[in-house]
């Protein structure tokens, strides 16, 4: 009987060495043995795939008579608007033109020479503290870890895991993502970084305001390019809330971020790590 | 024992496949149950304590793939929960819903807690009221709702498979 729980306790401990020595082993992002998540990952990739057209197309003839009523309304504004912006387009042709002839003024050098590759959301996160995604994409698409992660209206995060047939990206509003962030107005640098309780909003927080720096409501906030991350001058958001502490030195802002992440379906991805293989 | 393993390797694809892409339709307030701890749980609830705990073990681990973070965090607290439940389960009345639902609850909040408060302690958020309040609790709630109905899956299909292996260890 003594023997037998002896070998228990055996086997109960050498398992767990067994799974921190696995731990340690996968904690880096860019580590080999991240290999092993294919085991799981790469079966599930088409099944994921499948059930998402599935559920799309459901989701798609629920939503047509529902839309049907809107749709008459959104005609109307948006033939306003195209008119406006008609107007706008002008403009900034005008402006293109005249940045054009700037740039070769100061020798700039343009900003995403960078490849893209454009990515399906296939499956969510499991987990209730974070906010990450797994996307159609992976390391055989050219896809490395740390890679930004955009779509139309600014940035979404970056990669955080790379597989073979799919990835994972964390977005900014994860509690584990910060981001070196910059306000358009003023310049000034700040760190935006996700935040438990506005994520389920759907929003994060930009920390570390110097007590000097005038900050708005409606300010937008860009990224700053410092660190290698991310590009420089990727919209994030607006600022939409400023909170003052009693008593403490510097304050911290609230931001929408410019991405809707609970209606997120396509991202694109900039390869960069790609290319700065390449280069070496 | 390989028609076992399969059945067994199966059920937990089938689980992590749930888990990444329906779930997102049943969500309540933003909150998801977690399918692959309240499997791990009810196998803990019937079986032996080591095949319990291996069966804890692999749930965990196919957690911690889905999350995408280190491997061997969500392994080693299903691992460790399901044994010393599987240690209590011969004294149990497994016929009563309220069992299941118990233990899946508190091995919900115990799992969550534990790894909120350590990188709680490594990063110093100051909002563990509400993470306790607002997510947490509801998660081991659903988790608890939903853990009757599994478990009686699982039942179901431990059954069939000790009456595969019985009427072919006799033939």
């Amino acid at each position: 009987m003594r023997r037998i729980f002896g070998s228990k306790i055996f086997i109960i401990s050498l398992v767990i060495i067994l799974v921190f020595v696995l731990a340690a082993l996968t904690a880096g992002e860019d580590s080999r043995l991240g290999v092993v998540r294919n085991i799981l990952t790469v079966p599930l990739n088409p099944l994921q795939k499948g059930i998402k057209t599935v559920s799309d197309k459901v989701k798609d003839s629920v939503n047509f008579f529902r839309e049907i009523r809107t749709a008459r309304e959104e005609n109307q504004e948006l033939k306003k608007k195209l008119q406006q912006m008609e107007h706008e387009l002008e403009k900034v042709y005008r402006l293109k033109k005249e940045n054009e002839n700037l740039k070769k003024l100061l020798s700039f050098k343009e900003q995403f020479t960078q490849e893209t590759v454009g990515c399906n959301i296939i499956a969510k996160d499991s987990g209730n503290l974070f906010e990450s995604f797994t996307i159609d994409r992976g390391s055989k698409d050219g896809i490395s870890v740390n890679d930004p992660v955009i779509n139309a209206n600014g940035l979404v995060g970056r990669v955080s895991r790379v597989d073979l047939l799919s990835s994972k990206v964390v977005s900014i509003i994860d509690t584990e993502s910060s981001v070196s962030a910059r306000l358009s107005k003023s310049r000034d640098l700040v760190i935006l970084r996700g935040d438990a309780q506005l994520r389920t909003e759907g929003l994060c927080r930009l920390d570390y305001i110097p007590p000097d720096v005038e900050v708005a409501v409606g300010d937008k906030v860009e990224t700053s390019g410092m660190s290698s991350l991310y590009p420089k001058g990727i919209i994030i958001g607006e600022i939409i809330q400023i909170v003052k502490n009693e008593g403490q030195f510097d304050y911290y802002a609230i931001v929408k971020p410019a991405v809707d992440f609970r209606r997120l379906e396509e991202v694109v991805v900039i390869k960069v790590g790609a290319e700065q293989g390449e280069q070496q | 024992m390989s028609k076992k393993i399969l059945t067994l390797i199966s059920l937990i694809y089938g689980t992590c496949l749930f888990q990444s892409t329906v779930l997102e339709f049943i969500e309540i307030y933003g909150v998801r149950p977690n399918l692959l701890l309240i499997v791990a749980i009810s196998a803990a609830l019937t079986r032996s304590d080591l095949e319990a705990a291996f069966m804890g073990l692999a749930c965990g681990l196919g957690m911690d793939i889905l999350i995408g973070r280190a491997l061997g965090w969500y392994g080693i607290t299903f691992f460790l929960a399901c044994f010393l439940i599987a240690q209590i389960n011969p004294k149990l009345y497994k016929e009563n819903p309220l069992i299941p639902a118990f233990f899946v609850f508190t091995s919900t909040v115990a799992i969550e807690i534990l790894y909120y408060s350590i990188s709680f302690f490594l990063k110093g958020y100051d909002d563990f009221a509400f993470v306790i309040i607002k997510l947490i609790l509801p998660e081991s709630l659903y988790n608890a709702i939903l853990a009757f109905p599994i478990f009686k899956l699982v039942t179901y299909l431990y059954k069939k498979i000790d009456k595969y292996n019985y009427t072919h260890t006799r033939l």
